[in-house]
């Protein structure tokens, strides 16, 4: 069976703030991909986030222990286990595995590194003098770093983790959605649950969601919660997300580093720090996609509900619908009746959205014209739509237009136009929500 | 790939003073005392605010007296900041200035990605009003129980006990915020009766005017840029708290003269 899974891009940045003030970056950031004992492909991704401060002086290297750790338990248990076939455990031991087992054994192997760590630096030369030194049950303390974790695997893909790190999923027939946040009972203000914290292990979050179907186009991101604060609002955020979700493979360094800096420097501040994954439909030889298209089960609260959703469109929509990144800039649907937009139309919102974005508002409005009188019934849309190739503005014009309302398509329609953000409001501006309240008459 | 249309924002850090405004605060030139440290704290202010540009400084006055009012009601950015005299003369309304506060951490108006606000008490006497229901009001706001509380007790007739209500209990006894009581073995950051989870006690016109300069420098360069910190270690400052001002005339110090 092939995975699905691409690759899981990652980048971290260091805030603006410690920048300026000379600390180092606190964030840590790991990918990693391993087989299980079956010779299954699972990728594995890892953020954390040390507490920074001065009771937590070694939360980085904390933080870098965090990921390590957690790269290495998944790797370790999955080794040992079978993920299909009569010997792979159910889903409901998977579940128990990431919100109890893996946090367990994350927990103790981080202890045991950070104590290791503290013992080394404590018998170095430049270390403080012994009574600086602090008692032994106080140094995870001085490591002190969330950890959020996502294991991916053919068949189902999972999170565990604790702290203020935020997961997002971006689904190809949706805007992106907040899956894992930390609930305010544990963090408050500026706190957050910690792997220093000895009943650590007991406050992970975990969720499962089995993957509904070989061909289910989605995006998984992970991130410290330097980017969220970052964002005016979660609605900002989450639109952040898409965009990072969205990033092409190619280039993705340069392109997340400076996004990265550009989230940090206009933001909060703080180190940033994401590692995302796509899922896309592949071929697995000998197996009835039907068969995977079962309804998921609810091996969390959390992850009940998307999970649900996907199966129910799947069901609705066919099985195989394929994955469309357009430009791999936004996911469109594909599986839903809502039809794409000719490839003239295609090229015509590339140029605009890979364009200067001041460009944007410019050519839209030197289409004035065809806004209003497609708005006043001068003008069929299905005219413009025929001839993409010669006016293809013209039909990306007539595309976003709803004569049904007389403004802008919402939902699937306008998710299936493939817009970039920028492009969306822009078009937004063009095409004004209309009124239904009656309009002053004109002063005489 | 062009940037999205978000809004990255910077965050806001509203800190909030409640001011004594009694008619007691007219005695021995305090409320004049008042409006003079808080005026020659905003140039520090305003500097710590410049070097943190990550947080929005946005400052804002409740004075209280026989009711309590809004003296700044704008959250005004400190660099705009133009401070007019606060005029004693009343009595203590208290719980009501508490009861003003709460409504303006409510959110909204309190933006989802503000900083932990710093409130800053300051009284000379004790409540006339119902100060509990006040603190409770203020209390059940979130914004408030994650906010940085500090009381400043101007002379020796103001009550602390409310004070400390207000900023809530210092079960480590003067060990700084963050500081576990009894897992160092250290010797406490602060030396024992004098912390910032404690009423800072102003006998003069120069503590009160270090304890002003401290909270509006040390406490808002803490606040503008917090480093998070693990749950579940007690009920501490939801920000680790710098360090206090050495005062010439510290009460702990036991010298020199009791102006108030």
């Amino acid at each position: 069976m092939v995975s699905g899974w691409r690759p899981a891009l990652q980048a971290r940045r260091i805030g603006a703030a410690h920048e300026r003030k000379g600390r180092p970056c606190q964030d840590a950031v790991a990918v990693a991909q391993c087989r299980s004992r079956d010779g299954r492909a699972v990728q594995v991704m890892a953020v954390a986030d040390g507490h920074g401060g001065e009771h937590y002086p070694l939360s980085d290297v904390g933080s870098a222990l965090a990921c390590e750790q957690a790269l290495l338990a998944v790797e370790e248990h999955l080794s040992a286990t079978d993920l299909e076939g009569s010997l792979a455990p159910d889903l409901q031991a998977w579940s128990h595995w990431l919100g109890t087992g893996l946090p367990e054994r994350i927990h103790g192997q981080w202890l045991a590194r950070v104590g290791e760590h503290w013992r080394q630096q404590a018998t170095a030369p430049e270390a403080a003098s012994p009574e600086a030194i602090s008692p032994e049950a106080e140094v995870p303390r001085l490591y002190g770093t969330t950890l959020g974790l996502v294991v991916m695997t053919p068949r189902w893909w999972g999170y565990t983790g604790l702290g203020d790190w935020d997961l997002v999923r971006m689904d190809s027939n949706g805007p992106a959605a907040l899956l894992s946040e930390e609930e305010a009972s544990v963090g408050s203000g500026e706190a957050t649950g910690s792997l220093c914290l000895e009943q650590a292990a007991r406050i992970f979050r975990s969720g499962l969601q089995l993957i509904e179907a070989p061909g289910a186009s989605f995006g998984l991101m992970l991130s410290t919660d330097g980017i969220r604060k970052s964002c005016a609002t979660d609605a900002d955020f989450l639109v952040l997300a898409a965009h990072l979700i969205a990033t092409p493979t190619a280039g993705a360094s340069e392109a997340l580093a400076a996004n990265l800096e550009q989230i940090t420097n206009e933001g909060s501040g703080d180190d940033v720090s994401v590692t995302m994954a796509l899922h896309e439909g592949l071929h697995i030889p000998g197996e009835e996609p039907a068969a995977l298209a079962r309804p998921p089960q609810a091996w969390s609260g959390l992850a009940l509900m998307p999970a649900l959703l996907g199966a129910l469109l799947l069901t609705s929509a066919g099985i195989g619908a394929g994955w469309y990144w357009l430009q791999q800039r936004t996911l469109v649907l594909q599986r839903n009746p809502a039809p794409q937009p000719a490839a003239a139309v295609r090229r015509q919102i590339r140029q605009l959205c890979d364009g200067p974005p001041a460009a944007i508002a410019g050519t839209l409005s030197s289409r004035r014209s065809q806004f209003t009188d497609l708005r006043q019934g001068r003008l069929s849309p299905a005219s413009l739509l025929a001839a993409a190739e010669l006016d293809p503005l013209g039909a990306l014009i007539a595309g976003s237009f709803d004569p049904a309302t007389g403004g802008m398509v919402q939902g699937k329609a306008l998710t299936a136009l493939g817009l970039c953000p920028l492009l969306v409001t822009a078009l937004q501006r063009q095409w004004p929500p209309t009124s239904n309240t009656i309009p002053d008459p004109p002063a005489r | 790939m062009p940037f999205p249309n978000v809004r990255l924002a910077n965050r806001p850090l509203h800190f909030i003073y409640i001011c004594d405004c009694s008619g007691s605060m007219e005695a021995q030139g305090k409320i004049q005392a008042l409006n003079q440290a808080i005026r020659q704290s905003l140039p520090g202010m305003a500097e710590v605010a410049r070097q943190n540009p990550e947080a929005r400084v946005l400052v804002r006055a409740v004075g209280f007296a026989d009711r309590a009012a809004w003296h700044l009601e704008q959250p005004t950015e400190v660099q705009q900041l133009q401070w007019l005299d606060l005029q004693a003369g009343g009595i203590t309304a208290m719980g009501e200035a508490l009861e003003l506060v709460a409504a303006a951490l409510q959110s909204p108006p309190m933006e989802e990605r503000a900083l932990p606000p710093v409130l800053v008490l300051i009284s000379d006497g004790q409540p006339t009003d119902d100060f509990d229901a006040g603190l409770a009001a203020l209390m059940r706001q979130p914004w408030a129980q994650k906010a940085v509380r500090l009381a400043i007790a101007m002379g020796h007739d103001a009550d602390t006990e409310v004070l400390q209500q207000f900023i809530g209990n210092d079960p480590g006894g003067g060990l700084p915020a963050g500081e576990i009581p009894g897992a160092s073995g250290q010797r406490p950051l602060h030396r024992s009766g004098r912390s910032p989870r404690r009423p800072l006690q102003a006998s003069n016109a120069t503590s009160l005017a270090q304890y002003i300069q401290w909270a509006s420098t040390a406490v808002v360069g803490a606040a503008s840029m917090p480093a998070s910190r693990m749950a579940g270690s007690g009920p501490q400052a939801n920000i680790p708290l710098p360090d206090l001002p050495p005062t010439l005339m510290d009460p702990t110090d036991d010298v020199g003269p009791l102006v108030w």
